[in-house]
């Protein structure tokens, strides 16, 4: 049970209104929130919330697809930002000024991807690095970055 | 005699694994004789168990001691650290390789539990005797866990054999300061939220849920709390001066989950005072320690198990099963210790008035769990959709920006508004009065802001609210010094001093607030107003970018023992107003030997004053005809964000400072525990272990002593035949 050392303890007072039998009492009646109504308002924030989170998360997540499941969704996905997950085939980096060419490669299933990147390119990425490029496939079946992560340097090993 | 030494060393290593092994079996001991001991009311076990988590902090130390030494006598017999080490690597380096590989940080994790669950129950002895049992019983079944993990998935003292000449060693790309101070403390603070998990454990399952618990949990939660923060803010400072992106901040998921235990101690901070009040938000405080400790435990589970795809990649292991049982186990334990004390969390009294500093916090709580609910679900959203609907997506910045960008809005309104709100109710007039001054210098800034050139409608939002908050917090205290400046006729620096010396707590959350306030102008400035530019650059050419010229002057090369430095010289002159003197950026890539195709970058960065833009270049590339390839950012306020971290420490260390007039909290005649002498009473122990549960523990303790010994000699970490030839010769 609640303990006398707690502060803030209200303890009811009678008032004399209630023992002379009619009147409101003097002191303002202590003011409560009713649980239903602390429920209702509750469950409508969170529901408020959710729906929030929903409507960002549609316009904020992007297809995570291998090279091969953007290849298999051909023109529909055409102009649509996504996010391809890949390794870098070895031998096919170039360089020009600031425009970075390389071809990504699905290890899993040797399919590969031309990608061209413009931007800051990331210490961790050289041949043979695990790559991550968000962008959109052109007609020409080149994929343009605007973001390209390489894989940091691994802290944990496995067993390598 | 020769051969002594190395031999102690060939030793210790296998010391080192024993002592790891012992622990695992001392810490279930200290779990079986704490619950024991209270629930027998015998003072002898709780003394025991007490003295057994003294003991663990002994064996980790050994163990960690003996990992250290490993590492500094190139001891590469041990595979972590052939792994991590190389003989040429700097030294401080060498000291972050302790914790740099899994079973190094799971020892570092193990080691700093172990010391500070000792400091906790020899804190807690007197003071909350009637909690110490559960206490010590929660925080050796953590410290039993690890060692559990560190014995049977992640040894760090595995051998290696033949033993190599030389070790592998880190990537260079993380010989930088930030390792040295991003790790230990990111796992520091996950580690130091199991000392108020387990006095809320105890308190529950004791069922003492008055304020006294409140009162223990807070100072560990506080340098906890501030240990997290530092650890997450200094994780973005190495991001911002090594990445290349001019960023701190990504949103990804190993990020995100270090966030999540950060919100809930923050949250737990500030609603804990209600409690201690008002007898209020009982049952919401037990769950944000709880959901804190859950959280580390959580994150801790994702960064190393490699469940979410992350650019920070931490290699799959089979500890993420065992972390998730852990997990599991502690969810569950939290959620029926609340379920079977409902009733006792039940509220006091009642908020008097919607307009009051309760219902401030009561706000407080519900945004800051819902920016975690929202960051929760966002980084487990990949995981979700793949196995619920087949489909792999990826959550980026702009969800996180979206839906947290203006709850942290709203945060900053709530932070304003509940620093001119009372206790228990205010007055409406009162209260706008207390903000229109603000406002008004609020409103003036963003003005300002907008005649300098600023156009986004969110960052200016974002400077009001700040300047808001600002302005508030240092008008209340204004006014306060003002009002003891008249009332006790003390001169301004000493009313000053004084009022805030007498209410730290108030005065200490104060100036947090004004570091949160500089945090967030730095992070707008570096999100809204970034500029960047790139440029192939002549010696002799320029690049322009806002106020700035670069002029690319030439490079140089050097090589340094086994790092070949290649670096640019640039000078930057700014225009316009408030321009400084001009500036020698030198942006560097470095080749270290055997790493060659994978140079480290050397971002120069330059903060100018007054106007606090930082100047960012990159060195992306070179031609052989002399050109260089520049990237060239200037990132407004980022500097600001540091000083707010610098800020907030300085605060919590003031907020940390014990009371010279200590509140004396007297359980001891409530528990016959404080009562008992401090010293061991090993017999009063074996003789309440007489009894018939006694025999079987004992047994079971012995035949796991047995089992542990003959495991040992399996894998190689004691050698009984005699000591191994190979590093005999290498010490």
């Amino acid at each position: 049970m609640v303990s006398v050392a707690t502060a803030g303890v209200r303890i009811p007072v009678p008032s004399h209104g209630a023992e002379v039998g009619g009147g409101p009492s003097p002191a303002p009646a202590r003011r409560r929130w009713p649980r239903s109504r602390a429920l209702v308002a509750g469950g409508a924030g969170l529901a408020a919330l959710g729906f929030f989170i929903a409507s960002a998360l549609n316009s904020g997540s992007v297809y995570y697809l291998t090279i091969g499941e953007l290849r298999a969704k051909g023109d529909t996905i055409q102009n649509q930002r996504v996010r391809v997950a890949g390794h870098v085939t070895p031998g096919t980096i170039e360089r020009a000024g600031s425009l970075l060419r390389f071809t990504a490669l699905d290890r899993a299933t040797s399919q590969q991807l031309p990608v061209v990147y413009r931007g800051v390119i990331p210490d961790a990425f050289n041949e043979e690095a695990e790559v991550v490029v968000e962008g959109k496939l052109t007609q020409g079946g080149t994929f343009e970055a605007t973001t390209l992560l390489a894989k940091c340097p691994s802290k944990f090993e496995g067993t390598t | 005699m020769a051969l002594a030494a190395p031999a102690a060393a060939a030793l210790l290593p296998s010391l080192g694994r024993l002592g790891v092994l012992l622990a695992l079996v001392v810490s279930v001991y200290a779990i079986l004789a704490a619950i024991l001991g209270q629930l027998r009311q015998r003072p002898a076990l709780v003394a025991s168990a007490r003295n057994a988590v003294y003991v663990v902090a002994a064996l980790l130390t050994l163990a960690a001691g003996a990992l250290f030494y490993a590492l500094f006598a190139h001891d590469f017999s041990v595979k972590y650290v052939a792994e991590q080490t190389t003989r040429d690597m700097p030294w401080f380096i060498r000291l972050a390789a302790f914790y740099s590989g899994q079973s190094g940080s799971l020892l570092f994790w193990a080691w700093t539990l172990a010391l500070w669950s000792a400091a906790a129950i020899a804190w807690a002895w007197r003071r909350h005797a009637a909690l110490v049992p559960y206490v010590t019983a929660t925080l050796a079944a953590t410290q039993a866990f690890f060692a559990y993990l560190l014995a049977a998935f992640a040894d760090p003292f595995e051998r290696l054999s033949p033993v190599p000449a030389d070790g592998r060693g880190l990537n260079p790309l993380l010989y930088d300061s930030g390792m040295l101070v991003h790790p230990p403390l990111q796992l520091l603070g996950y580690m130091a939220s199991s000392v108020p998990f387990a006095i809320v454990v105890a308190a529950l399952a004791t069922g003492r849920l008055d304020a006294v618990w409140v009162a223990a949990v807070r100072r560990w939660m506080l340098a906890a709390w501030a240990v997290l923060g530092a650890g997450l803010l200094l994780g973005g400072w190495w991001a911002y001066h090594t990445l290349g992106w001019g960023g701190v901040w990504g949103w990804d998921p190993v990020e995100n989950v270090g966030l999540l235990p950060w919100l809930t101690m923050t949250a737990y901070l500030h609603s804990a005072m209600v409690q201690e009040r008002r007898g209020l938000l009982k049952l919401w405080n037990v769950s944000l320690v709880l959901a804190s400790f859950a959280l580390s435990i959580f994150g801790t589970l994702v960064v190393r198990s490699g469940i979410l795809s992350s650019v920070h990649s931490f290699a799959q292991s089979p500890i993420g099963p065992a972390l998730f049982v852990f997990l599991a186990l502690v969810a569950f334990v939290s959620i029926a210790l609340i379920v079977w004390r409902l009733r006792q969390l039940r509220d006091d009294g009642a908020v008097d008035a919607l307009f009051s500093r309760e219902t401030a916090f009561l706000l407080n709580n519900l945004i800051l769990a819902a920016v975690a609910l929202a960051t929760l679900w966002g980084t487990i959203y990949p995981l979700i959709s793949e196995s619920v609907r087949g489909v792999k997506v990826a959550v980026g910045p702009p969800f996180y920006q979206q839906v947290n960008g203006p709850l942290l809005f709203a945060m900053l309104l709530l932070l304003a508004a509940a620093t001119a709100l009372s206790w228990r109710r205010t007055s409406v007039p009162r209260f706008l009065r207390s903000l229109a001054g603000p406002a008004v210098l609020a409103i003036l800034v963003a003005a300002g802001t907008f005649a300098l050139g600023a156009r986004s409608l969110t960052a200016q939002l974002g400077v009001v609210a700040s300047v808001l908050v600002a302005g508030v917090t240092l008008a209340e205290v204004g006014r306060a010094t003002w009002l003891r400046h008249r009332s006790a006729h003390e001169a301004l620096p000493r009313a000053f001093s004084r009022l805030v010396w007498r209410a730290r707590r108030r005065y200490g959350g104060y100036l947090v607030h004004l570091g949160i306030v500089l945090i967030g102008l730095g992070a707008i400035g570096s999100t809204w107003f970034q500029i960047g530019h790139e440029a192939t650059l002549a010696p002799g050419e320029q690049l322009r970018l806002g106020q700035y010229t670069f002029t690319y002057l030439g490079k140089t090369e050097r090589q340094e023992g086994t790092v070949r430095t290649v670096q640019a010289a640039v000078g930057v002159a700014a225009q316009g107003p408030l321009a400084g003197d001009t500036v020698l950026l030198a942006p560097a890539k470095r080749f270290h030997r055997g790493w060659e195709k994978q140079p480290g970058t050397q971002v120069a960065i330059h903060t100018t004053l007054p106007r606090l833009d930082d100047l960012y270049l990159v060195l992306a590339g070179w031609e052989d005809d002399g050109r260089a390839h520049f990237q060239a950012f200037v990132n407004p306020l980022v500097s600001l964000i540091w000083a707010g971290l610098a800020l907030v420490m300085g605060a919590a260390v003031f907020l940390l400072w014990p009371e010279t007039r200590r509140v004396a909290i007297t359980t001891a005649r409530e528990a016959p525990i404080a009562r008992h002498r401090s010293r061991p009473d090993l017999a009063g122990a074996v003789r309440a272990l007489g009894r018939p549960v006694g025999i079987p523990l004992a047994a079971g303790v012995a035949g796991f002593v047995v089992v542990g010994a003959f495991a040992l000699t399996q894998t190689g970490g004691l050698r009984v035949s005699g000591i191994p030839a190979a590093s005999a010769a290498s010490a």
